[in-house]
């Protein structure tokens, strides 16, 4: 995924319904940080969240289905601050979510799983924001 | 070697900040210094440092032949290696593992020993092909021959930081004069005088100096007769092995013709010389990994092929300088661009898996015009730290390979990581794993993702911190800078003091200490030794009739006629006026008097060449042998006194030996020529 298919205007105009997808004050901050001397950093936040969160949802899936509940702390633990660097916070707590149940002393499996696939569910979403396309 | 060099080298050791090697390896010098030392002593010099025990156990074990059993004890490596090769393993782990410390910026460490180790694996195999030099012996001198540049850079880092960037691209015989215009003595001096330092044979020295001072390869095939020049030839295939894609290609070009050159002077088909580079690239790369210095993945056709483009891209019309075997080549001078007035940016390294993260923090610290270099996982980050020993370490906590906390803790455990301040970025913010994080040495914490102001403001405090610790570094390297400085003064001064300037001879106080020294000898072993006492003759008439200077060039021209009949063990002084004294030790009165004849000889015929006073003068000579029944020095000192005023009364011109009945006055014909 190049950054030229990072579409910003869907950034701002995102709302998919069931909260904002995408912070708009995050993505103020990160103008802010960018600031003239450095206009591409927004884009290529988004172009290596959606490369780097690609393969770590990847493994989070693959996790979940094998029952890898390691495997699926360390994706989950990986995502969650990377999504809130690019104002995905929903997914971001989703992720959180994710990780405190396959870290606690006991997994529950099927509350893994349910965690899980909203996680999926609410990546999607974040995808389609980031990219200005609808799934 | 100039005889006041030396001195220089004892000005640089004074410093403390010479390249040594540790505890274990000069202990091992030590111990087999001598032919009769037992496998036994070696191996437990060895195991009193155990990560050098585990060094030699696995080069021991890399050796095994297929089906033996593997090595378990020091005394199995020493048996299955040979002593002269866990001999010479154990120096040259023990001076690799000093290498941390680099305060001199132009000097580039990582590539000195990434050279020096393919240039000792170079020789090694030279040595094995030509025989020219024992294999192991070839090896340490490859290794060592530009340890001078090391000791400079240590010793004077911002100085010869300065000199490195002058001279950068100059030959190596220019670098050398500017070292002796800065510090009286050149990098082949000083590595000569650190090989005799630590005991190693006089042929290693030797072998270096030649290196150092003649680095060109000459052309055509001819022998490889000497380990000098056995060593160029490493030089050029180590420099080889170390080009890269990011070499210029003028560099390409110059190794390039270099290359070549050392195939036609050991008389070598391609075929041959390329296995012969391969097998030093793989030699290379296994000491590398078991030594932790950089090697690359390199083969003789790669070399071949980047010399190759090197030659494509040479602009049309310009002819290659012919065999510059011969430049000295530095990092690039990048790093000096980059300082500010203060001296040098901060530098911060950026270490953390998430990319996204990196790119973020990348750009909060080059708002503050910070120096970043970034590291995708713990164990690039562990490697990136050490290298580029940057002032301030920003690493996530949560990686896969080597977390965070196993990085700091790696790091504070060595020197360059110890001073290094470390912020650590974290997702979970848990009391426990902050309590832990501050226990393996982390100065600060930023939660995980960050507020963007905080970790400004943070970064700030880090940045007050690193200065200050950089300051203390530097205040640091310019006190030991000053120190030799110091010595250096006082050596002038003390020299001054302990000369007389007329005549360059040393002085009376001087003359006096060593007198003090021989008789004390003399006292405790009666080591024989005689002194001669002298008076040039009717000295205060040539001053009266033909002026002062007149009488200085006559002092001056005395004193040469008497340091030129000595013998090697005699030792001249002037002791003030017209009268000198000489100390001949390992001599009775006998060879005294035999010394103090050929004094008398050559002032005679010394004509003395001033204008209006083109003649010779004479001089009285007194002997006196210390022998039992002399009681004192001052009773010894006396008696060659009365000797030489016995010899003035029976007629001047003439030698007299303390205790003999005085001559008759004008008994001699020599007597009538003293005027």
């Amino acid at each position: 995924m190049s950054s030229s298919q990072v579409s910003l205007d869907a950034l701002h105009a995102a709302d998919l319904g069931g909260g904002p997808v995408l912070d708009a004050a995050t993505f103020g901050a990160l103008e802010n940080l960018a600031g003239d001397d450095e206009p591409d950093l927004i884009r290529d936040l988004v172009a290596l969240f959606i490369e780097d969160s690609g393969k770590r949802v990847a493994a989070l899936e693959r996790g979940l289905e094998s029952g890898d509940v390691g495997a699926v702390g360390a994706a989950a633990h990986a995502l969650r601050s990377s999504a809130a660097n690019v104002g995905a916070l929903e997914f971001s707590s989703a992720c959180s979510d994710l990780e405190r149940c396959a870290r606690s002393t006991e997994v529950d499996l099927d509350e893994l799983r349910t965690i899980g696939g909203r996680t999926s569910r609410l990546y999607a979403d974040v995808i389609a924001a980031l990219t200005g396309s609808r799934s | 070697m100039g005889q006041s060099i030396p001195v220089r080298f004892e000005e640089l050791k004074s410093s403390g900040a010479l390249p040594s090697p540790t505890g274990v390896g000069m202990r091992i010098l030590e111990i087999t210094r001598t032919d009769d030392y037992s496998v036994d002593e070696m191996a437990d010099a060895i195991m009193s440092d155990p990560s050098l025990t585990g060094r030699i156990l696995q080069l021991a074990n890399n050796a095994s032949v297929a089906g033996s059993e593997s090595v378990t004890t020091v005394t199995g490596a020493i048996m299955r290696l040979g002593s002269s090769t866990v001999r010479t393993l154990a120096l040259a782990f023990s001076l690799v593992s000093e290498r941390e410390a680099g305060a001199c910026r132009p000097f580039d460490y990582e590539r000195y020993w990434s050279l020096s180790l393919a240039r000792g694996v170079g020789a090694q195999v030279l040595a094995d092909h030509t025989g020219v030099a024992k294999p192991e012996e070839a090896y340490i001198c490859g290794l060592l021959c530009e340890v001078g540049m090391l000791a400079l850079a240590s010793v004077h880092s911002s100085r010869y930081g300065e000199i490195l960037n002058t001279t950068a691209g100059a030959s190596f015989d220019q670098l050398r004069k500017a070292e002796f215009e800065a510090f009286d003595i050149d990098h082949a001096t000083v590595a000569e005088c650190m090989l005799v330092d630590w005991g190693l044979p006089s042929t290693f020295a030797e072998a270096i100096g030649g290196f150092s001072r003649q680095r060109r390869v000459g052309e055509g095939p001819a022998p490889v007769e000497s380990l000098a020049c056995l060593l160029r030839l490493a030089d050029i295939i180590g420099c080889a092995l170390l080009l890269g894609e990011t070499s210029p290609a003028r560099r390409l070009r110059e190794v390039g013709e270099q290359l070549d050159r050392t195939r036609r002077v050991l008389g070598m088909e391609e075929a041959q010389f390329s296995a012969l580079c391969n097998r030093v690239a793989r030699q290379w790369r296994a000491w590398g990994e078991s030594l932790e210095i950089e090697t690359s993945e390199v083969s003789y056709d790669q070399v071949k092929a980047e010399i190759a483009r090197g030659r494509d891209e040479r602009p049309a019309g310009v002819t290659p300088t012919p065999g510059r075997g011969d430049v000295v080549s530095v990092s690039a001078p990048a790093s000096a661009a980059d300082a500010t007035s203060d001296g040098q940016r901060i530098s911060v390294l950026a270490v953390d898996d998430d990319p996204v993260s990196l790119r973020l923090l990348t750009r909060h610290m080059r708002n503050e015009s910070f120096e970043v270099t970034m590291a995708q996982s713990g164990t690039e980050g562990l490697r990136k730290a050490l290298r580029e020993k940057p002032d301030i370490l920003v690493i996530d906590h949560e990686m896969p390979d080597q977390n965070g906390l196993e990085v700091i803790e790696a790091l504070r455990r060595s020197e360059v990581g110890s001073s290094m301040y470390i912020l650590l970025v974290t997702g979970n913010d848990s009391d426990e794993l902050l309590i832990k994080a501050f226990d393996a040495g982390v100065d600060d914490f930023v939660p995980k993702p960050f507020p963007p102001r905080l970790l400004s403001a943070r970064i700030k405090a880090g940045v007050r911190i690193a200065n200050l610790s950089r300051k203390i570094e530097r205040d640091h390297n310019t006190i030991l800078e000053k120190n030799a400085e110091l010595n250096r003064l006082n050596r002038r001064f003390r020299t001054a003091s302990l000369t007389d300037p007329l005549t360059g001879l040393p002085n009376r106080r001087h003359c006096m200490d060593r007198l003090d020294a021989e008789w004390k000898a003399f006292a405790r072993n009666e080591a024989p030794f005689a002194v001669i006492m002298l008076d040039i003759d009717r000295f205060k008439a040539v001053n009266d009739n033909h002026g002062h200077d007149v009488g200085d060039e006559v002092l001056q021209a005395t004193s040469r006629a008497i340091t030129g009949a000595l013998r090697g063990e005699d030792e001249a002084f002037r002791l003030g006026g017209e009268e000198f004294m000489v100390l001949c030790r390992n001599a009775r009165e006998g060879d005294g008097a035999m010394v103090a004849e050929r004094i008398r000889r050559a002032v005679e015929e010394n004509i003395v060449d001033s204008p209006g006073f083109e003649k010779a003068v004479t001089v009285s000579l007194g002997v006196a042998g210390a022998r039992s029944g002399v009681e004192s020095l001052m009773a010894l000192l006396k008696a060659a006194d009365e000797a030489v005023y016995q010899a003035k009364n029976a007629g001047r011109n003439r030698v007299q030996l303390a205790g003999a009945p005085a001559p008759a006055p004008d008994e001699s014909s020599r007597t009538r020529r003293s005027a």
